[in-house]
C-alpha cells in the first residue's frame, strides 16, 4: 500500500511537471 | 501491496523513481504541447501553411508546426521508454491512461472550438463537432475499461510491471482473458487433487477450441492425471457446454 502511494505521488508529480514544462517551452517559442 | 523493492538498496530505488518521473513527466510534455499547438492552429481556423512559392492565405501560428511534430514524437518516444522504466523496475503505472489521455484532450479542443468556432458567425462547426464525438468515444470508451485495473495497480491486486499487469492496465478486461486462456496447465495439475476436471472454456468456444479442450484432457487422462471418471465428466462437459 505505501509502495503504492509512493509511485501515485511520484508519477502524479512528473505529469505536472510536464504540463508545467510544456506550457512554458510553449510560452517560449510561440511569443 | 506487494513490495517493489524487497531488498534493493536506496540507490535502486532512486534509479527507478527518476527514470519513471523523467520519462512520464517527458510523455505528458509531448501530449500537452501537441494540445496547445492544436489550439493555436484552431484558433486561426483549424488550418494553415508554411513555405512553397505560393502565396499565403492562412500562416501557421509561430512556433505551431514544430511543436506539433515535436510534440508528437516526442510524446510518443518518452511514452516508450516510460513503458520501458515501469517495466524494468515493476512499478504500477498510467500507461493505461495514455490512449484515453491523447483522444481525450485532443477531444476536448474539438468540442471547444465546435461549440464556438473561431472568426465571425455564431453557428456551430459541424465537423469539428463530429470528430468531438468521435475522439470522445475512442478515448472514453477504453477508459471505463482501464480505471479500475489501474487502480489496482496502484493499490494492489495486480502485480505491476508485469506483462500481465501492463496489458491489464492498457486493455483490462481483454488481460484478463489472455491470462485465463494461459493458465490451463496449473488449473489442471490442482483440478486432480479433489475435483473433477473442469476444462477451462472461453465463453462462445468454437469447434477448434472444443477439440483443442478434449486433446488436452485426453492428453491428461493417458498420463494418469485423470481417472476414467474425471475423464468422462470432463468430456461431456467439454461437448455439452455452448
Amino acid at each position: 500500500m505505501k509502495k503504492g502511494l509512493y509511485w501515485l505521488a511520484v508519477q502524479l508529480l512528473a505529469i505536472g511537471a510536464g504540463i508545467y514544462i510544456a506550457v512554458a517551452i510553449y510560452d517560449a517559442v510561440s511569443t | 501491496m506487494a513490495e517493489a523493492f524487497p531488498e534493493r538498496d536506496l540507490f535502486e530505488r532512486f534509479r527507478a523513481t527518476i527514470g519513471v518521473f523523467v520519462t512520464l513527466a517527458g510523455a505528458t510534455c509531448g501530449m500537452t504541447l501537441l494540445y496547445l499547438a492544436m489550439r493555436a492552429v484552431m484558433e486561426i481556423g483549424g488550418f494553415c501553411a508554411e513555405g512553397g512559392a505560393f502565396v499565403i492565405e492562412h500562416h501557421c501560428p509561430k512556433g505551431s508546426t514544430g511543436l506539433i511534430f515535436g510534440g508528437i514524437w516526442g510524446g510518443l518516444i518518452f511514452f516508450g521508454l516510460y513503458a520501458w522504466q515501469v517495466s524494468k523496475h515493476h512499478v504500477p503505472s498510467f500507461l493505461g491512461l495514455g490512449w484515453s489521455a491523447l483522444f481525450l484532450s485532443l477531444g476536448w479542443n474539438f468540442l471547444e472550438f465546435g461549440l464556438n468556432p473561431p472568426g465571425p458567425g455564431d453557428g456551430l462547426a459541424w465537423g469539428w463537432l463530429i470528430c468531438a464525438i468521435v475522439f470522445g468515444l475512442m478515448g472514453g470508451l477504453p477508459l471505463l475499461a482501464v480505471v479500475k485495473p489501474i487502480f489496482r495497480g496502484f493499490f494492489r491486486e495486480e502485480q505491476p510491471g508485469t506483462v500481465g499487469g501492463i496489458l491489464s492496465g492498457a486493455f483490462g478486461a481483454t488481460a484478463s482473458m489472455v491470462r485465463q486462456v494461459a493458465r490451463p496447465s496449473s488449473t489442471a495439475t490442482v483440478s486432480t487433487t479433489s475435483a473433477p476436471y473442469s476444462p477451462p472454456r472461453a465463453p462462445g468456444s468454437s469447434a477448434a477450441d472444443i477439440a483443442e479442450a478434449l486433446e488436452r484432457i485426453d492428453a491428461l487422462h493417458r498420463s494418469g492425471s485423470l481417472t476414467d471418471e474425471e475423464f468422462e465428466a470432463a468430456k461431456l462437459q467439454v461437448l455439452t457446454e455452448d
